[in-house]
């Protein structure tokens, strides 16, 4: 078993202001990722995934309970930079995310930070911009660049870090299809680099290629499991305001009226397979 | 016609080195009670052009007449645009600015000369509308919601105003899968039911594919095709090329196709390729 590399245990999370006092956007969590997985996580709007998120990387502090980060309590303030550096964020919206006025200073904003030489700096800056399709906008100024740039332009700027271990916040939310399909791959190769990914998304069908799936539901954990489990029981995900993937009611369509469909399909390919099967 | 668009080119920093060619000689019409999906790659000038239509960005050449005023000519008040075209942008949670929900979603009708009484009512149903609690968000800051949250607030503040042309940049990322399909329910509602004219900016096909009448399909600045989802969807190749795609059961048609089957690549929606596939497979 590899090592794990976020521990969450009982953590609580309130959110305490004037205007909301006491919204618990966390109750009791526990929760264990080890290194190399890719998780998936999903839930309603207001589930607490973001808080979630906020807690790997010790924007925020649990209310109650311990988050373990690479094995450093995220409470102590003399790990909050070492956490960081271990596990980065890409958030939901990229404007947050920009420092810079010009694209390549904003991706090599992080390497820096790290104090690298120069030239691996440009190294890094160069290959990540590379990653996702942003080279040519190097010289360009954030807002210059479309929604989708933008967000290609903030995920250039956490890959170029190299940390171990990567949270997606709905990085995908502004992309057109190609480029959806670009991101993933390329959290798919990290991956199987080492980096372990965790992928917050409201579209079922990114991820169907996690090795795990944590389903949230008002603070808490309500479904962990494959793929293939979270997604056989569709009436459950519709009562936590989830789906399917597309493919997966496609195939249920294609079941209800009478062909012989095997359960368990998640992908195109393996429906096309199982039709051909069938004639 | 409810907006006719002419030869529009829009060039941002002309004459700079950062000069670009976002939209390029753009010409189309559509009518009072459409439902216009949009889509196209990223950058490729979707965002541009629904500016244009509230007068946000000025074009570098071309004419927009929306219900037969020329928006661009000098003495059209910006407020008369404002009631004719309601914009949900791409990011509306950043148009978040007042302390509570109540007040950001008051904004627009109040400004429109409403009374308490009518703004008061305009405000709880657009509030409702979007699946929100009133008594439980009214009094909340916007800045406290979640970003799913965020989002409906925003487009509640569009809805208030009631505008007979609403345009949405892509207003359902960020919503949960039912939040998504509540959304898309409720703007279809508006246009069947109101009449709204409605143009929807996304970047899901099968979005597109299941709920507008026409599709405006962009690439470089340029206006590609403009035509029904089973037109627009007939070429997935061409789609392919410009970082589009069809909508997933369609693509499964077509790899049924491809393995030689004898099936109608024509569906596009969930529910027509299971009926096609059914038909072909089914004994
Ligand atoms: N800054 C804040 N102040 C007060 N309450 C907050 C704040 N941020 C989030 N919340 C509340 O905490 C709960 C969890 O929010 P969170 O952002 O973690 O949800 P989420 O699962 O990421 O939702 P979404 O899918 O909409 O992004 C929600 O009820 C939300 O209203
Ligand atoms: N203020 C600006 N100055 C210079 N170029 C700009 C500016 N705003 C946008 N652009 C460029 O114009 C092109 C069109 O941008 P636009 O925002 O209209 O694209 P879009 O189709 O909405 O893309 P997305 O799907 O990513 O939102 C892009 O290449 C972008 O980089
Ligand atoms: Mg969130
Ligand atoms: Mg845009």
């Amino acid at each position: 078993m590899n090592k794990k590399i976020i521990e969450l245990r009982d953590v609580s999370f309130v959110y305490d202001s004037e205007n909301a006092p006491g919204v618990k956007a966390l109750d009791e969590v526990s929760l264990d990722i080890y290194e190399g997985e890719f998780v998936g996580i999903v839930g309603k709007n207001g589930s607490g995934k973001s808080t979630l998120a906020k807690l790997l990387n010790a924007l925020i502090l649990p209310s109650s309970g311990k988050v373990f980060v690479g094995g450093m309590d995220s409470a102590d303030p003399q790990y909050t930079t070492d956490i960081r550096k271990v596990c980065s964020m890409v958030f939901q919206n990229p404007d947050n995310q920009m420092v810079a006025t010009i694209v390549e200073e904003d991706t090599a904003f992080g390497p820096e930070n790290l104090g690298l030489a120069p030239d691996k700096i440009r190294r890094r800056v160069d290959e990540s911009l590379k990653a996702v399709g942003m080279y040519d906008f190097k010289d360009k100024k954030p807002h210059q660049l479309s929604g989708g740039q933008k967000q290609r332009v903030a995920i250039a700027g956490v890959i170029a870090m190299h940390p171990q271990c990567i949270v997606f916040d709905e990085s995908t939310a502004m992309l057109d299809p190609a480029g959806r399909a670009d991101l993933i791959n390329i959290m798919h190769t990290l991956n199987s680099e080492g980096v372990t990914v965790i992928f917050i998304t409201h579209y079922m069908e990114e991820i169907v290629g996690a090795s795990r799936i944590i389903v949230m539901g008002d603070g808490k954990i309500i479904g962990d499991g494959t793929p293939r489990e979270i997604f056989s029981n569709p009436k459950w995900l519709e009562e936590n305001r989830l789906s399917v993937p597309e493919i997966v009611a496609l195939s249920t369509a294609l079941r209800e009226g009478g062909l012989d469909i095997p359960p368990g399909i998640l992908s195109e390919d393996e429906l096309v397979e199982a039709l051909c099967r069938l004639k | 016609m409810s907006i006719e668009v002419k030869n529009l080119s829009h060039i941002y920093s002309k004459g700079t080195v950062f000069e670009h060619i976002a939209l390029e000689d753009v010409s189309f019409e559509v009518g009072p009670h459409d439902f216009i999906g949009i889509i196209g790659h990223t950058g490729s000038g979707k965002s541009t052009l629904i500016q244009h239509i509230n007068r946000l960005l000025v074009p570098t050449s071309g004419t927009i007449v929306v219900n037969n005023i020329n928006i661009n000519e000098p003495n059209v008040p910006m407020k008369e645009i404002v009631k004719r075209v309601g914009i949900v942008f791409q990011y509306p949670e950043y148009q978040l600015f007042e302390e509570t929900v109540y007040k950001d979603v008051s904004f627009g009708p109040k400004n429109l000369g409403y009374d308490e009484e009518k703004v008061d009512f305009l405000v709880k149903q657009s509030i409702e509308i979007m699946g929100l609690d009133y008594e439980e968000i009214k009094d909340k800051s916007p800045f406290e919601l979640s970003g799913g949250q965020k989002r409906r607030v925003a487009i509640a503040g569009v809805i208030a105003m009631k505008p007979p042309i609403l345009i949405l940049d892509e207003p359902t990322s960020g919503l949960d899968p039912m939040g998504r399909r509540e959304m898309l329910d409720m703007i279809k509602n508006m246009n069947k039911q109101l009449g709204m004219c409605i143009i929807l900016v996304t970047h899901s096909m099968d979005d597109v594919a299941e709920y507008a009448d026409k599709i405006m399909v962009f690439s470089s600045g340029r206006l590609m095709k403009y035509g029904p989802p089973a037109e627009v969807f007939a070429d997935s190749k061409f789609l392919a090329d410009i970082s589009l795609d069809v909508p997933q059961s369609k693509a499964v048609l077509e790899r049924l196709k491809e393995e030689g089957y004898e099936i109608d690549t024509s569906a596009y929606t969930t529910k027509e390729a299971a009926k096609e596939i059914i038909r072909v497979f089914g004994k």
